[in-house]
């Protein structure tokens, strides 16, 4: 097993693939897993895997995304395609985990940390990590952009002594200082990156909002949905302000409310990484912090070994 | 419901959220002094030659999609142009692209837009002058081609389309070869260098058009891009305008959002640009006098028959309420709630649209209180 045991959410190894141009993330990060001191080791549990086959094409899907031209999009979708493969070769431990211990093993962690929902693969990591680190005696660090999942699961990684749990922002410094050829501006450069792919999914949400509501909310939906369509504007609000507190209520409020506007709750599920951005009052969001470590690497410098001897 | 036009003297509900398709719909009411600033400044580019660049600053809802639709239309284009005794201006309105690739985007949604049939038409008795014009422009014998194709009959013009969008095969690209185009079109520079040389041919001696205006709504979007994209929109601003020196008039619609504030517009807006920029439109919240004044006009453009009250369907107290009610907020909010308010009254047969109707109606018509 590497120093450092990186094991990787769904939305964590979408991003990856989407900020990478010309493999230049994927490059260092074998190399660094080639590496004779086993810097890193790249983990991903087997749901996750799932999670990101279904949803990693999801920011091509035509008219509804930033990508317009279908003919790029093939192109796009191939690249994805072998961006996979990579990461397909990282999910290979959880299965002997299970043969180990048993199908029930989720429901036990489930249980223990009174997981409400079904189970994810947010639920399979912890349960992952958990087994990850007393196998191997090690810490276990588990990427994931998705901070209400962060939120709620971070207390019993601290609790067991698994580890802790980062976002995308954390695994691409880790990168950088732990490659000699990643330079700043690279650094910076997947770091906009980053920060683009959520700052357009919030843009886009909020104009397929914005349209359904002057389309659709007119004095009939008024009277029969005034509550949605109360809701629907506060959204629209709140996406203007890059206010996500309580975001996800959102969410589960116009899924508990589906019925009532199917086509409304459609636009919202497509757009689910927006909700991933959820902060609360304590805590800054993944743009947030993006914007914040821009700063703070062009004020203070990230050490890597040869800046330490150097210096 | 009752019968609209006759129980609430209008032709339809003035206050409808959804742009209109029908440019006859789109209509301008109160504002004088931002009307004013954007006529002047378009008689001005139709009547001098220089290029400029124009910031549309306002919060959202404040109305700056709205004027590129207006000052998009022939009929008024057309009137603007007759002032000045010149020809009228080619305008095109299209949003930031928020895509990978937005040098390419704006290029292809400008050359949607481009009738070339129509277009040769128009300049079939000045094609021997644009020729000649062409190679005086920049030193690139490709772009000077491609150009010099778009206004040659000779060519299919559905072939030098599909050329444009980058869509023709290697052997269909040999059919052009003939004409000097000997490959395909490649890069941002590629791009910005066609449209560059297509608004210098458009205008040239300002005969068939007199300037090209060309509305890039929602550029707030900029701060949503990659700092590669931002570099590359700010560059192709800056080259377009220094390519074009003569008869562009470039407006950047841009909302004041949690994105980008005025603090940080100089992050996404680069000092090149900046420089460029020779006026600043702000779209400011109305005060009562200026929206009430807005309302008489708009009521007066949807009027159908006649009535006293400049505010019919609704009464005076009502809307000086609703002022109050929602204080200092956007256009579009009062809108909204106009449009909610005419449109609940209408299911319920209830006109005028008086103080009680109002109260009756205030909590489905208000979400949230300025």
């Amino acid at each position: 097993m590497g120093n450092v045991c990186c094991l990787l959410d769904a939305c964590t190894v979408i991003n990856l693939i989407h900020i990478d141009e010309d493999d230049f993330l994927l490059k260092k990060i074998k190399s660094l897993e080639l590496k004779k001191s086993k810097p890193i080791e790249i983990l991903i549990d087997e749901l996750v895997f799932k999670e990101i086959q279904v949803n990693v094409n999801d920011r091509l899907k035509s008219g509804l995304s930033k990508y317009s031209d279908s003919s790029r999009i093939k192109g796009i979708r191939k690249e994805i395609d072998q961006k996979l493969s990579f990461f397909r070769g990282k999910k290979n431990r959880s299965g002997e985990m299970i043969s180990e211990l048993g199908n029930e093993y989720y429901e036990q962690i489930k249980n223990q940390v009174g997981y409400t929902k079904k189970i994810n693969g947010e639920l399979c990591s912890t349960a992952y990590a958990l087994y990850l680190s007393r196998l191997d005696e090690k810490k276990v660090f588990f990427y994931t952009d998705d901070y209400p999942a962060k939120d709620f699961f971070s207390g019993y990684f601290e609790f067991q002594q698994i580890g802790q749990i980062k976002d995308t922002v954390d695994f691409l410094i880790l990168i950088y200082w732990l490659d000699d050829d990643f330079n700043k501006n690279q650094l910076t450069r997947v770091l906009s990156e980053l920060y683009s792919q959520y700052a357009i999914e919030v843009a886009l949400l909020r104009e397929r909002l914005e349209k359904f509501h002057n389309e659709k909310v007119n004095g009939a939906f008024i009277k029969s949905k005034k509550e949605i369509a109360f809701k629907l504007k506060d959204l629209i609000n709140k996406l203007q302000k890059l206010e996500f507190e309580n975001i996800q209520s959102y969410f589960e409020y116009f899924e508990v409310n589906k019925t009532k506007c199917k086509e409304l709750f459609e636009i919202i599920k497509h757009y689910y990484s927006v909700f991933q951005i959820e902060s609360n009052n304590q805590s800054e969001t993944l743009l947030e912090k993006i914007k914040r470590t821009n700063c703070l690497i062009e004020a203070q410098r990230i050490y890597k070994w040869n800046d330490l001897i150097a210096s | 419901m009752t019968d609209f036009k006759a129980t609430y003297k209008l032709k339809t509900n003035p206050f409808r959220l959804t742009p209109a398709t029908n440019p006859d719909e789109i209509v301008w009411a109160g504002f004088k002094s931002v009307k004013e600033k954007f006529e002047k400044r378009i008689e001005r580019s139709i009547r001098i030659p220089n290029s400029t660049l124009v910031l549309n600053w306002g919060e959202y809802g404040s109305g700056k999609t709205h004027a590129a639709r207006y000052f998009n239309k022939q009929d008024i284009l057309q009137q603007l142009a007759e002032k000045s005794g010149k020809s009228i201006p080619y305008s095109t309105v299209i949003a930031l692209p928020k895509g990978k690739e937005p040098i390419y985007s704006i290029y292809i949604a400008i050359i949607d837009k481009l009738n070339i049939e129509e277009l040769r038409i128009l300049f079939s008795d000045i094609v021997d002058d644009i020729n000649p014009f062409i190679d005086s422009i920049g030193s690139n014998l490709h772009i000077q081609s491609v150009l010099k194709a778009i206004f040659n009959s000779d060519i299919q013009h559905l072939d030098i389309k599909k050329y444009l969008y980058g869509n023709m095969n290697a052997t269909e690209l040999k059919s052009l070869n003939a004409s000097g185009i000997l490959r395909s079109l490649k890069d941002d520079t590629d791009y910005s260098s066609i449209l560059a040389g297509l608004f210098s041919c458009l205008t040239y001696n300002k005969q068939k058009y007199s300037c090209v205006i060309l509305w890039i709504d929602e550029f707030e979007d900029i701060a949503v891009l990659n700092n590669s994209n931002i570099d590359k929109t700010n560059n192709f601003i800056r080259e377009i305008l220094d390519t074009v020196p003569n008869n562009l008039l470039l407006f950047l619609n841009l909302t004041q959002s949690a994105l980008i504030s005025v603090e940080d517009l100089g992050q996404y807006v680069y000092e090149s640009v900046k420089s460029r920029i020779k006026e600043r439109i702000s779209f400011d919240f109305p005060n009562p006098d200026i929206f009430k004044e807005y309302l008489r006009e708009l009521i007066a453009i949807f009027r159908e028959g006649n009535d006293q009250n400049p505010y019919f369907p609704f009464e005076e107290s009502v809307i000086n309420s609703l002022i109050i009610e929602l204080g200092s907020v956007s256009l579009r909010r009062f809108n909204e709630s106009l449009s909610l308010l005419i449109e609940l009254s209408d299911m319920d047969n209830k006109c005028p649209i008086n103080m009680e109707v109002y109260e009756e109606y205030k909590d489905d018509i208000i979400w949230d209180k300025g």
